[in-house]
């Protein structure tokens, strides 16, 4: 097997090489995009108490290739350095940065020493073949069927965390996808995906633009263990957008509950491009929380998104000049008796260049033990 | 002296009332003349860039757009690059945004489009061109005036009752020989200046006289102003409703 090293070596020799061929092309055959990140973290329970200090330097790249109109081939990864004391107890931390959920496993601790590790993942390695208004995607993609901001019923091919913000572009699925364009603002998806449990979702949706919404339904099979049935939608109400999902997972084991999961919310973008957001979450069934990282790495499945049977979330981003943002979000989960909040910054030091402050705070019960985390974060980001 | 500032002012009247020049176009066929030779009678495709200008800092940002009428138009962002590869659609009054890196069809609101462009002085509405100076104002002469040593008709705008318009009123310096807007004086519906707008650099571009150069300079902020730059542009391109969909929006170059 190539080492995903290698593997970029020769995608950027591809990359340049194709650029000197056809310079003369009026849209180049390879496009490279990416970013390179430093993310520093403090992470303490209280600030009398001991502190964690950790670093990861990130690199992603996106390669595209269009071997022509209608063939396209996407493979993106993230190389990521760990540093700090987190990367020095021992392999749990780098145990679980390798682990790969997907079919295929393409996640590398490239180098593992006692103080840091390397890490390569290749989170999009796929080809698009077009035919009209049939499009056929194989391979590691991102399928987001999403209609909601902060939680997602419907993104059954997909599973991760509101609190991870360092990853938007969120993991890939292994999977084969049919979209059937049926006319300029509707779709028919069909997608079929495999994990590394060769777990399998198997589902369709059908999305259409109706009174001013988006509307969609969608029906399958999840994680190889229930049927899902949901529907979500986007739209306006009152100069406000208005947007919800909801999700029945129905397992195919008896003896085990079915889960009604719904989430609703609005966000309104005010004239200076501020931001305010609020959405809601019911579940029926929600899950456990016998440990705090769970909400931070997130669960496997759309089904477990709650730890509630009601959470809220409400954030506001207050743009102070158009460089400056500053924001403030919190989530409430009264089962839970706890809260999380946190304030951020975000600051655009040059047109390439981003700088970021971001506060976590959480005050959970877990079990009966009551837990309290701080995660402060300074990301510095440049984008090319 | 108020018999003479009466006696203009029924001169001025009686002119606007006639609303006919001495090449016989009226004000509003002038307006129009001028709004299609920039925005294309049919569609047009083209390559800009927009800096927004501060007194400590400016950025850029860089895009292409397709349109096709008033009620069609794709845009994809192409800098800076932590934006680059976003889209935006609108379909009458309909508009969603694709963000490649989280593969994510948003929907926006139709209130978006009265919102500042990524903080510059333009408006999406602008973008988007959600109104129009034809359709929605009532035209009249208001002179004749040099600009950039070019001759320009002189046209007041006042925005009509029932169209949804940001500005209440508009005044327009139009190039008598190639109809360019060369300059535009924007009012709010108080009778306020909010913005003044001017048209250099004009070049020959897809076979028409334009200016390639257009600066907006909002009146009451010192040391502001957005320069929008046009890069490339062709008028009448040949695309129908079809182009302008959920499935372009992704793939476009």
């Amino acid at each position: 097997m190539i080492k995903p090293p290698v593997l970029s070596i020769i995608a950027v020799i591809i990359a340049f090489n194709v650029n000197n061929i056809a310079g003369q092309e009026k849209e180049k055959p390879v496009t490279l995009k990416g970013y390179v990140t430093t993310l520093q973290n403090a992470m303490f329970d209280s600030l009398s108490g001991p502190v964690s200090y950790n670093n990861i330097l990130h690199n992603r790249l996106n390669f595209k290739g269009y071997i022509n109109n209608n063939i396209i081939l996407g493979i993106e990864l993230r190389n990521r350095l760990f540093t700090g004391d987190l990367a020095r107890t021992g392999n749990f931390y780098s145990d679980i940065t390798g682990r790969d959920n997907g079919w295929f496993d393409m996640s590398w601790n490239v180098i593992k020493e006692n103080s840091f590790f390397l890490n390569t993942t290749i989170d999009r390695l796929w080809i698009a073949l077009k035919l009209g208004k049939l499009e056929i995607t194989t391979g590691r993609q991102r399928i987001n069927w999403g209609q909601a901001i902060v939680w997602n019923p419907n993104d059954i091919f997909n599973a991760y965390s509101f609190f991870d913000f360092d990853y938007v572009e969120r993991p890939g699925s292994d999977a084969l996808r049919f979209q059937y364009f049926t006319s300029s603002s509707s779709i028919v998806e069909l997608a079929v995906k495999a994990d590394s449990e060769d777990r399998v979702t198997a589902a369709g949706l059908i999305r259409f633009n109706r009174w001013g919404y988006d509307i969609q339904f969608l029906g399958g099979y999840s994680n190889s263990s229930d049927i899902v049935a949901g529907a979500g939608w986007s739209g306006t109400l009152l100069n406000t957008s208005f947007r919800g999902e909801i999700s029945w997972f129905y397992p195919v084991n008896k003896g085990e509950k079915s889960t009604l999961i719904a989430t609703a919310g609005i966000d309104k973008i005010f004239h200076d491009n501020s931001v305010l957001q609020i959405e809601l979450m019911y579940s029926g069934n929600p899950v456990a929380l016998n440990d705090i990282n769970i909400l931070y790495s997130g669960t496997l499945s759309a089904k477990d998104l709650a730890f509630s049977k009601f959470t809220a979330f409400g954030s506001f981003t207050w743009t102070l000049t158009p460089l400056l943002n500053t924001g403030i979000s919190a989530m409430w989960f009264p089962d839970l008796k706890g809260y999380f909040a946190g304030p951020s910054l975000d600051y655009s030091m040059s047109e390439n260049i981003d700088l970021s402050v971001i506060w976590q705070h959480f005050n959970i019960h877990t079990g009966s033990i009551k837990t309290r985390m701080n995660l402060a974060f300074l990301r510095l980001k440049y984008s090319f | 002296m108020k018999k003479y500032l009466l006696l203009q002012g029924f001169f001025l009247w009686l002119i606007s009332a006639a609303q006919v020049t001495a090449q016989g176009l009226s004000a509003s066929e002038i307006v129009r003349k001028a709004d299609e030779k920039f925005n294309g009678e049919k569609s047009s495709y083209s390559i800009m860039s927009m800096t927004i200008v501060r007194p400590t800092w400016q950025r850029t940002i860089e895009f292409k757009s397709w349109t096709l009428g008033r009620d069609y138009a794709l845009t994809l962002i192409t800098a800076p690059a932590r934006d680059a590869g976003q889209s935006f659609l609108k379909r009458k009054n309909e508009m969603w945004n694709w963000n490649p890196s989280i593969n994510r069809l948003i929907k926006l609101p139709p209130s978006m489009m009265s919102q500042g462009w990524m903080g510059s002085d333009y408006t999406n509405d602008d973008i988007m061109r959600e109104s129009s100076v034809v359709n929605d104002y009532e035209h009249e002469f208001a002179g004749e005036e040099v600009i950039n040593g070019r001759e320009c008709y002189k046209i007041r705008m006042t925005a009509k009752k029932d169209a949804s318009v940001i500005w209440g009123q508009q005044i327009r310096w139009i190039d008598k020989k190639d109809f360019l807007f060369l300059k535009a004086e924007l009012y709010d519906e108080d009778g306020m200046l909010v913005r003044t707008e001017t048209g250099s650099e004009i070049k020959m571009m897809d076979g028409r006289n334009i200016p390639t150069r257009i600066e907006l300079i909002p009146s009451e902020e010192q040391g502001k102003k957005t320069i929008v730059t046009i890069k490339e542009i062709k008028f009448n391109i040949p695309v129908t409703e079809d182009f302008f969909s959920q499935q372009n929006m992704r793939t476009i170059r």
